[in-house]
């Protein structure tokens, strides 16, 4: 009677995997006692893993999550609008750093000469457009300073939004 | 099966009703892996909600080639095992298993019922079960808790079946041990 079940074939057995404990062995269990004490501890064990207790979410967490979802976005393909406004205003800081800093004016004058005649434009139609462009060459100083402000709100935006949403009210 | 191809066809055109219910038919399972894989209490509920966040924006990528309880509980191992890696917390070290023995204390049959008869066992095993590596904990859970068969728990956590097999084995037999040495200190 010393050869006792292994831990491993009193748990094939209460797991329901009995096939794989020989018909000997399950005869010994039967009839020892060390065997049974060590089944019926492996069975309160059981017992306790499978109490569904301390898991409990808050009643109306289903509900919250939907909150923060369509505080965050209507739907799940669409475009972060934090994320759009940081993308337009790094353009339009690097815009106007360019019309501030570089002197476009040649290259304007290229891309209209080249491109324009080619459309089908001619000489009277572009010359307001060259004019136009002449003049906002150097005159676009407050751009990179709105684009600055508008990346200021975006990221503050931001801020807010974390903070606000870091510990959500469950 | 129908029933959830349905809901998950109404959350993907936008109905957050669908999706509450998403959440709710499955938050117990979720809260099952959150709770045991996560021990600090405070971020429990959060990672629950990144959870089925995460759920949200990826269900546009489920095509239905497993249980959608499978894929809602991959997610969740996987938020758990990413918020425990930023903290570095082993997923299974066997140092953990410690080479204590009942035979060491006394003889093992002469020990009453303990585990049976204990008054706080549930407190205990909590604490034990706590003091085990989490991938021994998701699968005592996903298993006992969730009923989820060796194949289901090995889909999860990317794992063979033999080794989910051989870890729940472990664990059970760890804990049992632990409790008993517990209760012969008591008597001791």
């Amino acid at each position: 009677m010393d050869d006792h079940l292994t831990d491993e074939e009193i748990q094939d057995i209460l797991d329901g995997n009995r096939s794989q404990v020989e018909t000997s062995r399950k005869h010994h269990l039967e009839t020892c006692d060390t065997c049974q004490q060590t089944l019926n501890q492996y069975r309160a064990l059981y017992a306790h893993l499978e109490s569904d207790t301390g898991f409990k979410l808050p009643k109306h967490f289903a509900k919250s999550v939907v909150a923060k979802l369509t505080s965050e976005s209507s739907s799940p393909f669409s475009f972060p609008a934090t994320e759009l406004i940081i993308i337009v205003a790094g353009v339009a800081i690097a815009l106007g750093a360019a019309f501030l800093f570089v002197d476009l004016k040649p290259f304007f004058n290229s891309i209209a000469r080249i491109s324009l005649p080619r459309l089908g434009f001619n000489a009277s139609f572009m010359a307001p457009i060259k004019n136009m462009l002449s003049d906002l060459n150097g005159s676009l100083i407050l751009l990179p300073f709105a684009g600055l402000a508008l990346l200021s709100v975006a990221l503050f935006d931001r801020f807010i939004h974390k903070i606000k949403h870091q510990k959500m009210p469950l | 099966m129908a029933e959830s191809r349905q809901l998950i066809d109404r959350i993907k055109s936008g109905d957050h009703s669908a999706f509450q219910t998403l959440i709710e038919s499955y938050q117990r399972l979720v809260s099952h892996i959150v709770f045991r894989a996560i021990l600090n209490a405070s971020d429990r509920q959060d990672i629950c909600q990144d959870v089925f966040l995460k759920v949200y924006q990826n269900i546009g990528g489920f095509r239905f080639e497993s249980k959608v309880s499978t894929w809602i509980a991959r997610i969740a191992y996987n938020t758990c095992i990413n918020y425990l890696q930023k903290k570095k917390v082993p997923l299974f070290d066997d140092h953990a298993f410690e080479d204590e023995t009942l035979d060491s204390v006394s003889g093992q049959s002469r020990l009453p019922d303990a585990i049976a008869e204990g008054k706080d066992t549930a407190s205990r095993l909590q604490t034990e079960i706590e003091a085990l590596d989490v991938g021994y904990r998701t699968i005592l859970t996903l298993y006992h808790l969730d009923e989820m068969s060796y194949a289901e728990i090995g889909k999860i956590m990317n794992l063979p079946e033999g080794s989910v097999k051989s870890y729940l084995f472990r664990a059970r037999k760890q804990l049992r041990k632990k409790l008993l040495i517990q209760y012969q200190r008591e008597e001791l």
